[in-house]
């Protein structure tokens, strides 16, 4: 086993591979505070991607109801388990947050990789075929009904939508357990891939893939997973003329929850510091948005900003020790993150920077029992080379419609 | 007086050697030599009749058998937690063809892959690719060393059905083989072909070979599996071994169990042994009807040497005080 960095987790861990050998990453800021589980996302890579015989189970992308719902059927607390029974007691995080390469700290307990049973990479399991069936159930199920109402900073009665697609992990665990190296991790954008080629269904990558990314065909025998819309950031749809584009269930998001993005990384899998790019921007600077059980240890790059009315424990567990935080900046955003929370959806084009031109005082609100000031402030999205792609505004122009507009 | 436990001293020491008695007529009746690891050799028989493929051939019901053991594979993850102990070779030629018979103990037979999480039996043959004095290393060779690998999979013989019971669909819009990935790639994990010639030079780089030129066919019976897999003595292509009577080559077995979720290197494997294709002018194996036996002389020298060898343990080690189990000293 190699020793790599691993920022979320604050320190080095074991890992098969050294990796950090690629440039770009393929990474994406989902708000779960807006999501309303429409399912949009999921038919638009349904339909695009998995619609064939063999593929009935398959859901890439998928949004499951916590704290109950789970696809497949309870993939998260099934290895937190077995994570608690490799090392009792001792899965918790020390020291106070860090700078870039530990921003949350230190994680003191064990990866998926350093639990891993003797003679096995990673720790996993493969998930029965009745847990990949029912992908909704527990939808809308709340943890109980209030009694008096609910109000933050914790609901009594709860429950939130979690968007999943792959994570496109920078130390992927379906590539680690493949003892074929049929995965690879793609040097341009990190984007993890199954070579449909070499896979020969040893579905190592379903039992090592701590968020149940891989998924088994049966009509072809092999494994297939996510590919992050990979045509689609290659520029290759006619649509965006050659730019960059986001992913099918990016665009297709109706609740403008989900940002996705490239960017630029270091060696050791860091961050390169780019604070006019809007996901080094919400990741690093603001820290509002954090990754799903870091403690899996495969370096996730799907940044959750985390739900404002459920139990603070919970929260820890699914995303670290950053949750307070995150919170408390979301809650009262500065007024350049709420100029650039405007970007979510306002393009299928990846935004690479932004900027923010000041506009004028819109009002006073009070939010938390502080007062606090909105200003109608825009922000500017431009492409891989600078260009402006995209203007959006605080407030939400007001257009009236002259009363006859066509002969309607 | 059913359990052992509670039987008298003077039961249990029947039982043991009646169970000496019962393994060394077991491998008279199945024909099966013990075989001393490593050094065995394995001997391909020159055979006056076709085998084919049916493992059920009557050629194999007369050719002798060698039990190769078989170990966890326990040198590279994934490991094997062990399964599959041993596995029954049997080989003869004809005609410029070489054959071979795998049987195996496995009482649940596992041909199906439709689900996920499910697992095929399967065996192989591993060859060095080209013979040279050292053999390569067992475990899937090395990167100057190649190994040939011929595989039988259960699965890949029931063949991949297109259309799984996995639901209710009104409609699949698009079915040709460009919307199955591994199909378009020409991945041969996804075709039917039950047996599959593939090359390894290390762990990992298992690849298929051009030449698909291995066929076999498997059955399961009470008790296990019996496959055959064939191949002509001339390879086509490179990287493969080719064979002529009075060659004697390595060759390795390995035996995946699906009930045990075997796959990959979760699999029981042996060493290396030797095969000798016996020339042509050797005596065909020794056929047998069965009414016509000689007598076992071998059976009878086997029974003969477990009875003196549990005699001895008893001597030395179990002086019988008590031979007729009533708990009080014997009458002499
Ligand atoms: S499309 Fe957006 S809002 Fe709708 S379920 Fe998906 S992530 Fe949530
Ligand atoms: S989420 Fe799972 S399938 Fe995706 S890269 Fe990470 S380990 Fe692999
Ligand atoms: S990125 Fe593309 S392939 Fe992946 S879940 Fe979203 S739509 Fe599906």
């Amino acid at each position: 086993m190699a020793q790599v960095h691993n920022w979320h987790l604050g320190r080095d861990m074991e890992y098969p591979y050294t990796g950090g050998t690629y440039d770009r990453q393929f990474a994406a800021v989902f708000n779960i505070n807006r999501c309303i589980a429409c399912q949009t996302c999921t038919m638009s890579c349904k339909s695009t991607w998995t619609h064939s015989p063999g593929q009935e189970l398959m859901w890439w992308n998928n949004v499951e109801t916590k704290p109950y719902g789970g696809y497949p059927t309870h993939w998260d607390s099934r290895l937190l388990s077995m994570l608690e029974t490799a090392n009792p007691g001792g899965q918790t995080w020390t020291k106070e947050p860090g700078p870039t390469s530990a921003p949350y700290g230190q994680f003191s307990g064990q990866t998926i990789f350093e639990a891993a049973d003797l003679g096995q990479r990673v720790l996993g399991y493969i998930p029965e075929e009745n847990d990949w069936k029912a992908p909704n159930r527990f939808e809308d199920h709340a943890t109980g009904a209030p009694r008096t109402g609910a109000s933050l900073p914790e609901h009594e009665g709860w429950f939130f939508y979690l968007a999943r697609i792959c994570n496109h992990c920078t130390y992927p665990g379906c590539l680690a357990a493949c003892p074929r190296n049929a995965i690879y991790k793609r040097p341009e954008d990190g984007i993890v891939l199954i070579d449909q080629e070499r896979c020969r269904g040893y579905q190592k990558c379903v039992e090592g893939c701590p968020y149940k990314k891989s998924m088994y065909r049966p009509t072809t025998r092999t494994s297939e997973k996510c590919i992050a819309c990979y045509p689609r950031i290659e520029g290759s749809d006619p649509l965006t003329g050659g730019d960059p584009m986001e992913t099918r269930c990016m665009t297709a998001c109706v609740g403008k929850i989900r940002m996705q993005g490239l960017v630029n990384v270091n060696t050791d899998g860091t961050w390169m510091n780019e604070p006019s790019h809007p996901l080094y921007y919400m990741v690093h600077e603001e820290k509002i948005a954090l990754p799903l059980y870091p403690q899996f240890g495969t370096q996730p790059n799907i940044y959750y900003i985390p739900p404002r009315w459920v139990p603070r424990q919970y929260l820890y567990q699914m995303f670290g020790p950053g949750v307070d935080h995150a919170i408390e900046a979301y809650t009262r955003p500065s007024r350049r993150l709420l100029a650039v929370l405007q970007l979510f959806r306002a393009t299928q084009k990846i935004i690479f920077s932004f900027d923010v031109e000041e506009g004028p005082l819109l009002s006073e609100i009070v939010v938390d029992g502080a007062p606090m000031e909105l200003y109608d402030d825009t922000a500017v999205g431009f492409d891989q080379n600078g260009n402006e792609i995209i203007r959006v505004k605080v407030e939400d122009p007001l257009i009236e419609r002259p009363g006859k507009i066509n002969s309607l | 007086m059913t359990a052992l436990t509670s039987t008298s001293p003077r039961t249990r020491r029947l039982i043991a050697i009646g169970l000496v008695l019962m393994l060394a007529i077991g491998f008279r009746i199945f024909d099966v030599t013990p075989a001393a690891a490593q050094s065995s050799i394995l001997t391909s028989w020159s055979s006056t009749t076709d085998p084919g493929l049916d493992p059920n051939s009557a050629v194999w019901a007369d050719t002798p058998a060698t039990s190769v053991q078989l170990t966890a594979q326990n040198v590279t993850p994934p490991m094997s937690t062990g399964g599959i102990r041993a596995v029954n070779v049997r080989s003869v030629h004809y005609n410029n063809m070489l054959y071979v018979n795998l049987q195996w103990a496995d009482t649940t037979p596992d041909m199906s892959t439709a689900s996920v999480g499910t697992f095929a039996d399967a065996v192989a043959m591993q060859f060095p690719s080209v013979a040279a004095s050292s053999v390569p290393a067992i475990c899937m060779g090395q990167a100057d060393s190649a190994v040939n690998i011929w595989q039988w999979r259960a699965d890949a013989q029931e063949g991949v059905s297109l259309m799984p019971d996995r639901g209710y669909v009104d409609l699949y819009q698009f079915t040709d083989d460009l919307y199955y990935p591994a199909r378009a790639a020409g991945n041969i994990q996804s075709s039917t072909a039950a047996v599959q010639n593939l090359i390894a030079g290390g762990f990992g780089t298992l690849t298929p070979l051009n030449e698909q030129v291995i066929a076999g066919a498997g059955s399961h019976g009470a008790l296990g599996w019996s496959v055959t897999l064939a191949r002509p003595f001339t390879a086509p292509g490179e990287n493969q071994p080719a064979f002529a009577t009075g060659d004697m080559v390595d060759v390795a077995f390995a035996v995946w169990d699906g009930t045990n979720k075997d796959r990959n290197g979760q699999k029981s494997v042996s060493a290396f042994v030797r095969l000798e294709i016996a020339g042509n002018d050797f005596a065909a194996p020794p056929t047998v009807p069965a009414s016509d036996a000689p007598f076992p002389w071998d059976t009878l020298a086997l029974i003969t040497i477990a009875v003196a060898v549990v005699g001895l343990v008893l001597a030395v080690f179990g002086r019988p005080s008590d031979w007729d189990g009533d708990d009080q000293p014997d009458q002499t």
